[in-house]
Formats: C-alpha cells, sequence, structure tokens
C-alpha cells in the first residue's frame, strides 16, 4: 500500500540556516495526522513541499508514490491546500471564490461547497475583504475541501475560527475520510483538539522529527513518574523529559518504567503532556519508530506504518 | 481561467477601452474643427492675407480656431507613445507581480491547473484585447492623420502623407503601436515575474520600454534597409525624388560611387572641409578627391517595409519576454 505521503532525508536551508533537516515520514493512506510543533519548526515548510510550492534542499517526497511535480495536474488535482494566511481574492464575491474553485477543479463538489457556506451563515454576495477574518478561512477552507483532494494539507486550518466553528470543520474532515477515504495532514498549536480526530501525530521540532507514531501507540508507550522532590530514580525506559518543583518530581519515560522506586507513582500520560514534553525537550528525542501500522491493520509488520527519526535516534 | 483572468482585471479593462473611446472622439472633434475652419478660411480669406496686413475680426477668429486644433493635434500625436507604456505598467506588471505580492498563489498554484496553462490563458487573455484596441486606436490615428488637409503653414505638426516616414510620426501610424503595447506588455509581465514587486516592475517597464524604442529608433531603423544616398548638385540643391518628403539620417562627405581611393570617415571630412575653403573651385575639388557632399535618407516609399520590420522585431522581443516570464513562474518557489 503506498503511503499517502512519503519523505526521505527531508532538508531545507534558508540561506544559513537549516529550517528542516534530515526528516524521514510515511504518512499512510486514510489517516488523519496532526502536526505539531513551535513555532518555525518546520511545519508550514513541509506542507508547503508536499503541495508542490516549496522545492527541498535534499531529500525526496512522493505524494501517492509519484514525486511531487509543481507542474503536474495529476498532482495538482490529488491535493488540496489550504495556507495559514489563507490568501483569496479580496475584490471577488464569496460566490465569485466559489466559482474560481469550480472552474480551475475538475473533481469540484459545488453542492457541498455552497451546503458548507450556507450552514456557516455567509452571504454569497458579500465580498471577501468585508468579511471577518474567521469567515475569511472559512471561505478558503470551503475552496479547499471543495477540491475533493485525496490528500489534504491544512495549516493552522483551525486557528482564526471559533469554537464552534472548528468543530463544526473537524466534523466535515471527519465525513470527508470516513465517505471518501481522504488523507488528512494538518497543523495546529491546539494539542486537545488534534486528539478525538487525529489518529497519527508528527511532532517536529528543532528542525527534525521528533515523534511520529500513531497517537494510541504514543499514549502506551510513555508513562508518568511522579515522585517526591530530589533526583528522579534511574529506570530501563528512556527519558524524555524531568519536571522538578519544590513538592515534587515528575518524569516521562518512553519504554520501560521497571524498576518502580518505592514512594513514586505510575500515571498514564494525556497527549497534551507528552507533546509539551517533546517540545520543551527537543535533544532527548526522537523516536526511531516502533514500526506500528496505521489505523485498521494494527498488526501488521514494519514499513506500512508511520515512521520518524531524527538526528538523534534515541535508543530505547 | 479565462473567466478568473477577466474578472481580476475588469476594472482595468474598462477603464482602458474607456480612455481609448475618449481619445478617438477627441479625435474626430479635432479633424473636424480643423476642417471647418481650414475651408472657411480659404473661403472668406486669402491666403495673402494671413499674418499680413490688416486682418478682418472673422479671420483672426478662424485663425484662432485653426491654431487650437493644430496645438490639439500636436498632443494627439504624441500620445500613442504613451499608449504601450499603459498598457506594461498597469495591466503587465501585476499579472503576475501582484498574484506574488498578494501571496494569492499559494492559492492559483494548488488549483487543478497547471502553471504553465496558467500564465498562457492569463497572457493570451489579457494581450488580445490590449492588442484589438492597440490596432483600432492605430487604425483611427491613421485615417485622422490622413485626413487632416495639408497646410504647409503648420509647422508644429506633421500632417498628410508628407513626413509619415519621419520618427515623430512613424512611431504613431501604421502597425508598429500595435507591436509596441504588445512587446510593453511583455516587459511588464516579465519584469513582475522576475522582480516580483508590481511597483518596481513598472518602474522597470517603463525604462527598459523607453531605451527599447530610443535606441531602435537611433542605431535599428535607420539600417533596417540599406539607406540612399543624395548628393548635393552643383549649387548646393538637394533633389529628393519629389512627392512625401524623406527621412534625413544624416548629412556629409563620403565616397563618390566609383572613386580608387577609401579614406577613412576622418580623412573624408578633412579633404571636405579643405574643399570648401577653395571657394568656387569647390566642386571640382570634391570631384578630384573623388568624394561628395550630400543626405543619407530614407525614402518616404519605405515606410511599409520599416513598418512590418520593426513591428515584426518587436513582436519577436515580446515572444521572447513571454518565454521568460514563463520560465520565472515555473521555476518560483515559497
Amino acid at each position: 500500500m503506498t503511503a499517502a505521503l512519503e519523505v526521505q532525508g527531508l532538508g531545507r536551508r534558508y540561506r544559513t540556516r537549516w529550517g528542516l533537516r534530515h526528516c524521514d515520514l510515511s504518512v499512510p493512506v486514510g489517516s488523519v495526522t496532526g502536526l505539531v510543533g513551535p513555532n518555525g519548526a518546520g511545519k508550514t515548510t513541509l506542507l508547503r513541499v508536499a503541495a508542490g510550492l516549496a522545492r527541498p534542499t535534499e531529500g525526496t517526497v512522493t505524494v501517492f508514490g509519484a514525486p511531487v511535480h509543481p507542474n503536474g495536474t495529476e498532482h495538482l488535482n490529488r491535493i488540496g491546500y489550504f495556507d495559514q494566511i489563507h490568501p483569496l481574492y479580496r475584490r471577488f464575491r464569496v460566490g465569485e471564490m466559489l466559482a474560481v474553485g469550480r472552474r480551475l477543479n475538475p473533481q469540484w463538489d459545488d453542492e457541498a461547497a455552497h451546503r458548507w457556506i450556507d450552514e456557516l451563515g455567509i452571504p454569497l454576495g458579500a465580498r471577501v475583504r468585508q468579511l471577518s477574518g474567521g469567515q475569511q478561512a472559512q471561505v478558503a477552507l470551503a475552496v479547499c475541501l471543495a477540491k475533493r483532494a485525496d490528500l489534504l494539507l491544512l495549516d493552522e486550518p483551525v486557528a482564526s475560527l471559533d469554537p464552534l466553528a472548528r468543530t463544526r470543520l473537524l466534523q466535515v474532515l471527519m465525513g470527508t475520510v470516513a465517505d471518501r477515504g481522504t488523507t488528512v495532514l494538518l497543523s495546529s498549536h491546539i494539542i486537545s483538539e488534534l486528539e478525538p480526530v487525529c489518529d497519527q501525530l508528527i511532532i517536529l521540532s528543532a528542525s527534525t522529527v521528533q515523534v511520529a507514531s500513531p497517537i494510541d501507540d504514543l499514549l502506551a508507550d510513555h508513562r508518568l513518574l511522579v515522585g517526591p522532590a530530589g533526583d528522579p530514580p534511574g529506570v530501563d525506559g528512556h527519558v524524555i523529559s524531568t519536571t522538578r518543583t519544590p513538592r515534587q518530581t515528575t518524569v516521562l519515560v518512553r519504554g520501560s518504567t521497571v524498576p518502580i522506586p518505592a514512594g513514586w507513582e505510575v500515571l498514564e500520560p494525556d497527549l497534551e503532556e507528552v507533546v509539551v514534553a517533546y517540545l520543551a525537550n527537543p535533544g532527548n528525542g526522537a523516536d526511531p519508530g516502533s514500526g506500528a501500522a496505521g489505523p485498521g491493520a494494527r498488526a501488521a509488520g514494519p514499513g506500512t506504518g508511520i515512521v520518524g527519526s531524527g538526528a538523534d535516534g534515541g535508543a530505547l | 481561467m479565462i473567466w478568473l483572468t477577466w474578472r481580476q482585471h475588469r476594472l482595468i479593462l474598462a477603464a482602458g477601452f474607456v480612455l481609448a473611446v475618449a481619445l478617438v472622439a477627441w479625435m474626430l472633434v479635432v479633424e473636424h474643427d480643423y476642417t471647418i475652419a481650414q475651408h472657411a478660411i480659404a473661403r472668406s480669406c486669402p491666403t495673402a492675407s494671413l499674418g499680413i496686413g490688416p486682418v478682418s475680426d472673422l479671420c483672426s477668429v478662424l485663425e484662432r480656431h485653426l491654431f487650437v486644433a493644430e496645438d490639439q493635434a500636436g498632443v494627439i500625436i504624441a500620445l500613442p507613445i504613451f499608449i504601450p507604456v499603459l498598457a506594461g505598467v498597469l495591466l503587465g506588471a501585476p499579472l503576475v507581480a501582484g498574484e506574488l505580492e498578494r501571496h494569492t498563489v499559494l492559492l492559483a498554484f494548488t488549483q487543478g491547473i497547471s502553471r504553465t496553462r496558467w500564465l498562457v490563458t492569463r497572457w493570451l487573455t489579457l494581450v488580445v484585447p490590449v492588442a484589438v484596441v492597440a490596432s483600432l486606436l492605430a487604425w483611427v490615428t491613421n485615417w485622422w492623420f490622413w485626413h487632416l488637409p495639408s497646410n504647409p503653414d503648420m509647422t508644429g505638426v506633421v500632417v498628410g502623407s508628407a513626413s509619415r516616414i519621419q520618427p515623430g510620426t512613424f512611431d504613431a501610424v501604421g502597425i508598429v503601436p500595435v507591436a509596441y503595447t504588445v512587446f510593453a506588455f511583455a516587459l511588464g509581465t516579465a519584469s513582475g515575474a522576475v522582480l516580483r514587486r508590481t511597483f518596481w516592475a513598472g518602474l522597470a517597464t517603463v525604462a527598459a520600454f523607453f531605451a527599447a524604442r530610443l535606441s531602435f529608433v537611433h542605431w535599428v531603423r535607420p539600417n533596417l534597409v540599406a539607406p540612399r544616398f543624395q548628393p548635393e548638385q552643383p549649387g548646393g540643391a538637394v533633389p529628393f525624388v519629389t512627392g512625401s518628403q524623406p527621412w534625413e539620417l544624416s548629412t556629409g562627405y563620403r565616397d563618390a560611387p566609383g572613386s580608387r581611393a577609401s579614406l577613412s570617415p576622418a580623412s573624408i571630412r578633412h579633404v571636405g572641409d579643405l574643399c570648401v575653403r577653395l571657394g568656387s573651385n569647390y566642386d571640382k575639388c570634391l570631384a578630384a578627391h573623388g568624394i561628395q557632399f550630400g543626405t543619407t535618407y530614407q525614402p518616404a516609399s519605405r515606410f511599409w517595409i520599416l513598418q512590418w520590420s520593426e513591428a515584426a522585431i518587436f513582436v519577436v522581443m515580446a515572444a521572447a519576454l513571454f518565454g521568460i516570464t514563463l520560465w520565472a513562474v515555473r521555476r518560483w518557489r515559497a
């Protein structure tokens, strides 16, 4: 089964600084993958490279098995891209923006686009520049989603939306995934919202991939050790982060937590705690990959699932 | 894509069309005024009395009308220089640069249409109406130019078929205005695609357009067809073929045909100056040294061949600039 997006050795340099380095990823078809990381980590670069808008300095990118070709209509027809700044033709009316999508895309679903805009209460006759930022984002999203692409690359799609609109959008996304097996790769800062919709997570930090794995596996692999203030105990697993307060010490461990020292508790972390721990400690990073498969095929062998590696593959 | 291009540029296209119509209307009005004044003066005021002796009130009024029309005609004939520049700066420069500046390329380049098709459609959809309007304007200018009755007393404006090959007029009539407009548009799109900023692209377009045109008129057009030389006759007359005034390029000395020695231009000039000092033996001196004095010129009969050649060259340059635009667009990365 070809991965929807496969990245090997990806690097992107801006003059002297590397935005991304040594990135290896594989996004399975039909998955909803969240992309998190601090600002400037390379999320936008990764999405733009996949869309054909940016060219990597090194490495390869393939979408559905074919190399990314910025001028190729086959590639352009298979991807839908939503940018952080969601540009629109500001003098156009909303109805005209939808007409742009209809005329430029062969698989356009006009009925769905109009239905979404209608449900959001955005008048078709309003000019784009008269809409609020959130409404403009929703129009841009409608244009992106109605394209009926097989791979959606969404750069912070929910950033400008109110909570209700966010929920609606995520519902629409889940509907598309369920109906058509669309693959979604979306970046966000709001981890609590990614959790219900995403089944895979990629953590980008310090220009590399720190984590790339199914969320269930991620949570299953990590444990919080909470104990009295003082030095943390030695454990067999890989220590991701250590937090000390005057009253207690908390350690996030990947892998084994034996032996459990006396007076310490083992807890299951939530996703946000895991992600924050990785973002705060980029050097402790990378998950060499569990070899686990994508959703619905958990027992499959290596190579079919999401694989991540960083500059220093952390040993388990 | 055609619809999208129209929709994005409808204001500029409409404004351009309105300006073109206004210019045509102005031309018709000036032609009308001029013709009526001319005929009235010919009828009521004998030519000899113009400017000489007591002039009746009617004649001075008619004269004033004539001068006003002449002034306006002088302005009108100068305008075609600027029409191509407007096309280049207002339509060409923003074509690619505007989308880059507003980041709408992030939208345009991720729809189901390749960048090549995107640019080709946009470019053709705009260059065709621009060329059509430029053609109509050139056609009307030609008509207007040939319809203004010749007035031998007019000094500032060249009218009639008298001097159409001379640079001021040549650039505004015939088919070259269309070629200039297409060239300026292509220059605008190429500057915009390479410089990525509308403002600088506009400046670059203006500068490059005038540089190209001026150098072409100065260096290329005189030599598109080998110019002729008309020697001065004894007595100082230079008898051009009667009829239309030619385009005089330069006057000076050169080797007479059939002379054995081939001197350098500096030597020829030196000999010519020496002969001038001989006074009455000037002609014999020239003949003895095998040189002659005269005018290098392009005859008016070459008007159309020069027009077609120049138009072809500018169109080819426009095609090359389109190629540069396409290359820059395909190469662009976020």
